[in-house]
């Protein structure tokens, strides 16, 4: 009898210790050569079962109105989550955006996000595409409602955090525990830079390597590929968009977006913050023929009076080779990243 | 055994003490009570045949209004802060529970001044995101520019610029030089006295037209709506500052 008693106590411990040691771990690894990540893991560490409910919840269409659009919509897995031949992307009603989707890649080393930056914490960067109007139109009361009544999100919920009570914060969470997991780490860059056998470069993208490191590092600096700082890179005289100023309401802010990263860049197209570079050449030549003047232009673009680079055809096409070595297939074919079968599409439409 | 029980009586008296001392020291209650006005009228939400005047002389009806305080404190005459509510608290003029506050633990005594901030304080714009009072399913939350919008008044009138005359204060952002946080500091004219029987009573008016005087005149023709912070933002900071709150005592 005693031995019944024993085991049972045992199995209860298995049962809710494994659980509870699931919720200590942290699932995510910091690629060799890349710097601290900034975003805080001791408040939201990553553990499978959060990580697949964040899963579960980019995928749901259920998180907006209508339940017609879900996150992969403008952030496609297989376009590093971009929005590929979308200069902007439609929301609900088909109101179409103002600005280019961003990928969605190694989010846990930025400190701002979206163009602009308005947004402070990798938490709330959700919030802006579930609740504006011309993108997915939700308001949080509903989709906690609807997270609640589904037969199989309280559970998910308890099993991330302890007890099946759903809020925005642990909607966010879990959603941020799913996001952090998207990183790129592994292109034919990386291989290279790790001496690993069968990434020699060819001599093309070494040379295309070479001029990126004199003419582009300062901005789009390596591992990154970005040094996540606002610039204004000369795409127009009179900027349309106001970019960072919107949030700083600083006049040297006019017409700022933030570095882009540029892995995987050759599946992101269109390029820029209105997607008005269809090719990867021609968001290259803009550095050679675009630029225009403006009281915000970066000054890096200035050299000695001149405005711009002295790329050649043949400098531009070395630049773009070195380019498609970030492109890294085994983040784009990830199956931990891949839609769950579980959920209702039923009402989904992809623009 | 004799050393015992005197061991164990001394101790009783000096546990005796120890609960006198408490009683002593005179720990009371006090009940704040947030009462909304427009000037001297009591706020009555979506009349549109009484309308309220501001400053200028637009008239207007209130449709929403709802903002955060917190850090609440009450100095003593004596000089010392005591801390009577850290966290925020969220008061919706549709919500009459949210007009009405219990603090216990509280000393005795005399105090000649309160100060809260109206709003939440910067750190937490930049935290993660909160359960609670601080959900942003409250509706008083930036999604586009992180942080919170301290105060949010909606109305009409029929001198707004926009569509169905509505107007629109939300008020938020802490990046300088547009910081919108304000700290409200006031003296009271007579110093206030807790008492120990606690039916400690401080009536906290919250006059809506503080939004529209002070620093600058507002004019619903030239400003009917700000929602995006900036420098529209923090005139009505300014404004409601000096304006928002007047404070009763009894007891």
């Amino acid at each position: 009898m005693k031995w019944i008693k024993v085991i049972i106590i045992l199995s209860l411990f298995v049962f809710v210790g494994s659980s509870f040691v699931d919720r200590l771990q942290n699932l995510f690894i910091v690629p060799f050569g890349f710097p601290t990540p900034a975003y805080d893991f001791k408040k939201n560490p990553v553990t499978s079962s959060g990580f697949d409910l964040g899963r579960h919840l980019f995928y749901d269409p259920i998180l907006s109105k209508d339940s017609s659009i879900a996150c992969d919509n403008c952030h496609q897995p297989f376009a590093a989550f971009a929005n590929i031949e979308h200069l902007v992307s439609h929301g609900m009603n088909n109101c179409l955006g103002t600005r280019n989707a961003p990928p969605l890649i190694n989010l846990a080393w930025q400190k701002s996000f979206m163009l602009d930056g308005g947004v402070n914490h990798l938490d709330k960067a959700p919030l802006k595409a579930l609740l504006d109007t011309c993108e997915m139109y939700s308001n949080l009361d509903t989709i906690v409602e609807r997270l609640k009544k589904n037969k199989d999100y309280p559970a998910m919920f308890a099993a991330a955090f302890g007890s099946d009570k759903i809020n925005t914060q642990r909607i966010m969470k879990a959603l941020s525990q799913f996001m952090v997991m998207l990183v790129s780490a592994n292109s034919k860059y990386d291989k290279y830079k790790r001496n690993e056998p069968g990434a020699a470069f060819s001599q093309m993208e070494k040379e295309g390597y070479s001029i990126f490191q004199k003419n582009c590092e300062s901005c789009h600096k390596e591992p990154l590929f970005s040094d996540y700082s606002y610039r204004n890179n000369g795409l127009d005289s009179v900027p349309a968009d106001l970019g960072r100023y919107r949030i700083t309401g600083r006049p040297e802010d006019k017409g700022l977006f933030k570095v882009p990263t540029l892995r995987n860049i050759a599946l992101t197209y269109p390029y820029m913050h209105d997607g008005r570079y269809p090719m990867l050449y021609h968001a290259l030549a803009h550095y050679t023929k675009n630029i225009k003047r403006s009281a915000t232009l970066d000054p890096i673009f200035i050299q000695n009076g001149k405005i711009g680079f002295s790329f050649t055809n043949d400098d531009l096409m070395k630049l773009e080779m070195f380019l498609k070595t970030l492109t890294d297939t085994s983040f784009l074919r990830d199956k931990r990243f891949a839609k769950p079968k579980d959920i209702n599409y039923r009402n989904q439409i992809y623009f | 055994m004799s050393v015992i029980i005197r061991t164990i009586l001394c101790m009783h008296l000096l546990c005796n003490n120890f609960v006198f001392a408490q009683s002593k020291s005179n720990n009371t209650t006090i009940h704040i009570h947030f009462n909304h006005v427009v000037d001297n009228i009591p706020l009555v939400l979506d009349d549109s045949l009484h309308l309220y005047h501001n400053e200028h002389g637009d008239n207007y009806y209130v449709t929403l209004f709802k903002y955060y305080i917190s850090e609440i404190q009450l100095y003593q005459s004596d000089g010392g802060v005591i801390n009577i509510k850290n966290d925020p608290i969220l008061i919706n003029v549709r919500d009459t529970n949210s007009f009405n506050y219990l603090f216990e633990n509280i000393p005795t005594g005399m105090y000649n001044k309160i100060s809260f901030l109206i709003g939440v304080d910067s750190l937490k714009n930049y935290d993660e995101v909160q359960d609670g009072v601080l959900d942003p399913a409250n509706g008083m939350y930036w999604s586009w520019k992180s942080g919170y919008v301290f105060l949010k008044m909606e109305g009409v009138s029929a001198n707004s610029t926009n569509r169905n005359g509505r107007l629109f204060f939300h008020i938020g952002g802490v990046l300088a030089p547009y910081n919108t946080l304000r700290k409200l500091e006031h003296t009271f004219e007579i110093s206030i006295h807790l008492n120990a029987n606690g039916t400690n009573n401080l009536t906290i008016n919250t006059n809506i037209n503080g939004l529209f005087f002070g620093t600058k005149t507002i004019e619903f023709a030239k400003l009917s709506a700000t929602m995006e912070g900036g420098e529209s933002a923090m005139t009505i900071a300014d404004n409601y500052m000096m304006n928002l709150f007047t404070f009763n005592f009894s007891n």
